[in-house]
C-alpha cells in the first residue's frame, strides 16, 4: 500500500506510541471515565459511585431518582425507622428516567431489594428522547457498560462523547470532596447521600408550565413493570418543592400526573399531593439542605413504614 | 462533518485508503463522491444547492468560453455572477436587508411590509461561491480555459478538504494538480499529518478554552474592567486565529495526504507590523481573492492616491460584509480600510517604520481593536466593551488562566517564523520529534474541548 510505504520511521514510532498509550489508558481505566489516570466529572462519577453502592442493595429499600434524591434523602434515617437497610441510588436529571430505568434494572439484575422508591422532582418529567441525547449522559452509561434501554439507542454521537470524555482532564469540584475516590467515600458512608451546602436564593419567576414527556413516563412505565416482574413493591415520592419556586397551575398539572401514576399496577402513591415547603429547608430551587433532608427523611420513613417493617 | 469530530477521524482515513489503492483514472470520482457525501453528511438539502450552482456556472463558463461577440460574454458573466451573488445574498443577507430597511422606514414613519425568513445559512456557500465566481471571471478575461468535464468541475468546487471554510482556491492551483497523477511522498506525508496534528492542537486546546474565556466576557460586558476586557480581546484575537488558521492546517495536511497541496492561508498574521502585511498574512486567499478580482477591478492604485484610497476603503467594506449580515462586521471592514488609508498615507507623508518587534506589538493592539466589531453582536456591545476600558473598578473574570495557552503558541510560531520554515520541527532530533508529537498528542486529548464546538469561520 502506498500510504503505508510513505509514512517516515518517526510516524510509525509515534503513531506505534500512541496505539500502546491508549491501549493500556482504555483497558485500566474505568468504563465510564478515564479514573483512575483522570479524574472524572461529577456527572460521571456520581453514576459510578451510585453504580458502586449496587452491590448493597439486597433486602434494601432503594430509593431511585434525579439528584432531588440524591440530596434529599438519607437513608440512614429511614433504615433506622424502618429496621430494613436503605440505599440512595438517587443520581440527576440529565440521566433522565430512562437512566434510572436501566440502572434499577442493572440492580435487579443481580440483587433483590425489599422495595424500590422512585423520588423524583417534577422537572424530572421533563426530558424527552432529544434532551436525553443533548445530555448524553445515559447515552455514555449504556455504552460503558454494555446495556440496553428500550428507550434510548445509543448513537455515534454518544460514542463519541464516551471516548472524548474519557480522555478529558477535569478538576474535580471541591463541593464534591475535591477528588473521585472522597466523593465516592462520602457516599459509601452516607448509603448514597450527599448534603447540599448551597444557600438558597428566591427564584425571580415561578415555575410555570409543568411538561411531562412521553419518553420519561413510557421509561418510568417500564422500571414500574421490571420490578413488578422480579415482585418488588415500587412506591412513589414527590420531592418536596420550595413555596415561592411554583405556580399554582404547575402544582395542579403534577398533581394531576401523580394521580394518573397512582392508576398504575404496580406503584403506589405514598402521598396525596405534591408538598410545597418553607424555603428556609431548602438549598437550591431542587435540592432540599440537610435539615430539608432530614425531615424529609422522616416523613417518607413513616409513609413506609406499614409496607416494609423489618 | 466537522474536522474535530469522531466522524471526521473515521472519514479522513477510509478515504485515503481506499484513494491510495485505486489507480489514478478512479481517485477523481471516489474524490467527489467523498466530497459530496462530506458535505451531504451536515444537511443533503444544501447539496442540492452547491450542485445546482455547480451545474449553472459549468454550462455558463463553457458557454463563454465559446462566445466572441463582447456583449454576450459580459451578459453571461453578468448572469453568472448574478446567480452566484443572488443565492449568498438570499442565505445570508436577506433577513440582514429586510431588517435594516424596515427599521430605515420604521423611522421616517412608513410602516413595511418587508418580513425576515426563517433562512439557514448553507455552511460553506461564501467559499464554494467565491471560488465559483474567481473562476468564471478568470475563464471570462481569457485567463484560462474552462473545464470540459463536468465532473471534473464539480471536483474542483467541492473538494472536501477546503469546502467548509476554504483556502478559496484557484484554478491553475487546484485544477492543475486535480487533473493530474499525484506522487505521494514521505515528505508530503510527514508534512500532512503534521498540519493535521498542530491545526488540531490550534483549534482543540487553544481556540475552544480561550472560547470560553471570550464569550463569558462578551456575555457580561458590564462587569469587565480595563484589564479583564484586554484579557478578553485577547482571548478572542488568539481564538479566532488558532480556530481559522487550525481549521485550515488540518485542511492543507488531509489534502497533503491526498497528495495535493492547498494555498497557505495564514503565514503568521500576529507578526505583521503594519495592515498592508497583515492581508498578506491572514486569510490570504480571501485578500488576494479581493484584491484580484475587486480592488483591480475598480482600479486598484493605477489611478491616484486619492482612487486609491477610495478602492481599499470599498474593498474592504465589502470583504467585511463577505463574513456576514451584521453591521459590525461592515464596520469592522471599514476600520480595516481605515488603517490601510491610515498606513499608507503617513507611511509615505513621514517614512516612520518603528523596530519590527515594537511594530508588532502596537499593531497587534490595533487589530484587537478591530476584533471588537467582528466579536460584537451589536454596535451597542461595541460601545459596551469600549465603555469597559475606561473602568478600573474590580472585576472578576472565570478561567483567565487560560490565557497561558498562548504561550506555546507564541513560542512555537516564533521560532518558525524567525527561521523561515513552518515545518521547523522537522529538523529537531527524530527522538525530540517523538516526544513533541506525543506531547501534543496528549495534551490535545486530555486539556483539549473536543465536544461541539464548530468553527467560527462555518458562520460565514
Amino acid at each position: 500500500m502506498k500510504l503505508f510505504a510513505v509514512i517516515s520511521p518517526v510516524g510509525w514510532i509515534t503513531l506505534v506510541c500512541i496505539f500502546l498509550m491508549e491501549a493500556v489508558f482504555l483497558a485500566r481505566s474505568e468504563s465510564l471515565a478515564g479514573f483512575p489516570f483522570l479524574q472524572p466529572t461529577s456527572d460521571d462519577a456520581t453514576v459510578m459511585a451510585k453504580r458502586a453502592l449496587i452491590r448493597r442493595t439486597d433486602g434494601a429499600i432503594v430509593l431511585i431518582g434525579d439528584s432531588s434524591c440524591m440530596f434529599g434523602l438519607i437513608p440512614g434515617i429511614i433504615q433506622e425507622a424502618t429496621r430494613v437497610p436503605c440505599i440512595n441510588l438517587g443520581t440527576l436529571l440529565s440521566f433522565t428516567m430512562a437512566g434510572y430505568e436501566s440502572l434499577l434494572e442493572e440492580t435487579e439484575e443481580t440483587h433483590v431489594p425489599a422495595a424500590v422508591v422512585v423520588v423524583l422532582n417534577p422537572r424530572a418529567f421533563q426530558p424527552d428522547l432529544a434532551g436525553a441525547r443533548r445530555f448524553g449522559m445515559l447515552g455514555r452509561y449504556l455504552l460503558a457498560y454494555g446495556r440496553g434501554n428500550r428507550g434510548y439507542a445509543p448513537g455515534f454521537k454518544d460514542f463519541q462523547s464516551l471516548l472524548f470524555r474519557k480522555h478529558q482532564l477535569n478538576s474535580f469540584p471541591e463541593e464534591f470532596g475535591g477528588s473521585f475516590d472522597a466523593f465516592a467515600g462520602e457516599l459509601d458512608s452516607t448509603a448514597g447521600y450527599f448534603p447540599e451546602f448551597h444557600r438558597y436564593l428566591a427564584p425571580k419567576n415561578r415555575e410555570t408550565g409543568f411538561v411531562s414527556s412521553d419518553f420519561t413516563r413510557n421509561a418510568l412505565a417500564r422500571l414500574v413493570a421490571h420490578s413488578r416482574s422480579k415482585g418488588i413493591p415500587v412506591y412513589f415520592w414527590w420531592s418536596p418543592l420550595p413555596q415561592d419556586a411554583v405556580d399554582p397551575g404547575y402544582l395542579s398539572a403534577a398533581n394531576a400526573l401523580g394521580r394518573e401514576i397512582g392508576t398504575w399496577d404496580g406503584i403506589k402513591l405514598l402521598q396525596d399531593t405534591l408538598p410545597t415547603w418553607h424555603p428556609g429547608l431548602f438549598a437550591t430551587v431542587t435540592h432540599l439542605n440537610a435539615r430539608g433532608a432530614e425531615a424529609n427523611s422522616r416523613i417518607l420513613a413513616g409513609k413506609l413504614l406499614p409496607f416494609v417493617r423489618h | 462533518m466537522l474536522f474535530n469530530s469522531l466522524e471526521y477521524l473515521l472519514f479522513l482515513p477510509c478515504v485515503l485508503l481506499l484513494y491510495h489503492s485505486l489507480p489514478f483514472r478512479l481517485q477523481n470520482p471516489l474524490l467527489l463522491a467523498a466530497s459530496y457525501f462530506f458535505y451531504g453528511y451536515w444537511d443533503w438539502r444544501f447539496l442540492l444547492l452547491m450542485i445546482l450552482s455547480t451545474c449553472c456556472d459549468f454550462a455558463l463558463a463553457n458557454a463563454l468560453a465559446r462566445t466572441e461577440t463582447p456583449f454576450a460574454r459580459k451578459a453571461m458573466l453578468a448572469l453568472s455572477i448574478s446567480i452566484n451573488l443572488g443565492a449568498l445574498g438570499f442565505f445570508k443577507y436577506y433577513n440582514f436587508f429586510a431588517d435594516s430597511m424596515a427599521r430605515l422606514l420604521q423611522s421616517f414613519g412608513f410602516h413595511s411590509n418587508v418580513g425576515t425568513l426563517h433562512i439557514i445559512l448553507p455552511v460553506g456557500i461564501s467559499f464554494y461561491t467565491f471560488q465559483s465566481m474567481g473562476y468564471i471571471i478568470d475563464v471570462y478575461r481569457r485567463d484560462i480555459k474552462p473545464i470540459r468535464g463536468f465532473f471534473s468541475y464539480a471536483l474542483f468546487v467541492s473538494y472536501f478538504p477546503q469546502l467548509m471554510a476554504g483556502p478559496i482556491e484557484r484554478f491553475a492551483n487546484l485544477f492543475g494538480q486535480l487533473s493530474n497523477p499525484r506522487t505521494m511522498t514521505k515528505e508530503l506525508a510527514s508534512e500532512g499529518a503534521y498540519l493535521i496534528l498542530w491545526g488540531m492542537f490550534k483549534k482543540i486546546l487553544i481556540a475552544d478554552n480561550l472560547a470560553e474565556l471570550a464569550n463569558y466576557g462578551f456575555s457580561n460586558l458590564s462587569s469587565l474592567n480595563f484589564f479583564t476586557a484586554l484579557a478578553v480581546i485577547y482571548a478572542f484575537a488568539f481564538q479566532i486565529y488558532c480556530d481559522f488558521s487550525g481549521y485550515t492546517d488540518i485542511a492543507r495536511g488531509s489534502s497533503l495526504l491526498l497528495g495535493i497541496r492547498l494555498r497557505l492561508n495564514f503565514d503568521f498574521p500576529y507578526f505583521s507590523a503594519g495592515p498592508s502585511e497583515f492581508w498578506q498574512r491572514w486569510h490570504i486567499s480571501l485578500s488576494t481573492w479581493l484584491r484580484d478580482y475587486l480592488y483591480v477591478s475598480l482600479g486598484g492604485n493605477r489611478h491616484g492616491s486619492l482612487r486609491t484610497y477610495r478602492n481599499l476603503m470599498v474593498t474592504m467594506i465589502l470583504g467585511g460584509l463577505w463574513h456576514g449580515a451584521n453591521w459590525t462586521f461592515l464596520l469592522w471592514g471599514f476600520y480595516q480600510g481605515l488603517l490601510l488609508v491610515a498606513f499608507r498615507f503617513f507611511g509615505r507623508k513621514t517614512g516612520f517604520r518603528p523596530p519590527r518587534a515594537v511594530g508588532a506589538i502596537l499593531f497587534f493592539q490595533l487589530v484587537c481593536v478591530g476584533w471588537v466589531f467582528f466579536r460584537a453582536s451589536s454596535l451597542g456591545e461595541c460601545l459596551d466593551f469600549f465603555a469597559a476600558l475606561g473602568r478600573f473598578t474590580p472585576s472578576y473574570l472565570p478561567r483567565v488562566h487560560v490565557l497561558v495557552l498562548i504561550v506555546p503558541l507564541l513560542l512555537m510560531e516564533g521560532v518558525q517564523f524567525l527561521r523561515k520554515d513552518m515545518f521547523s520541527v522537522f529538523r529537531i532530533h527524530p527522538a525530540m520529534r517523538v516526544l513533541f508529537y506525543l506531547g501534543i498528542y496528549l495534551i490535545t486529548m486530555v486539556a483539549g474541548k473536543w465536544e461541539s464546538n464548530s468553527f467560527i469561520y462555518f458562520q460565514f
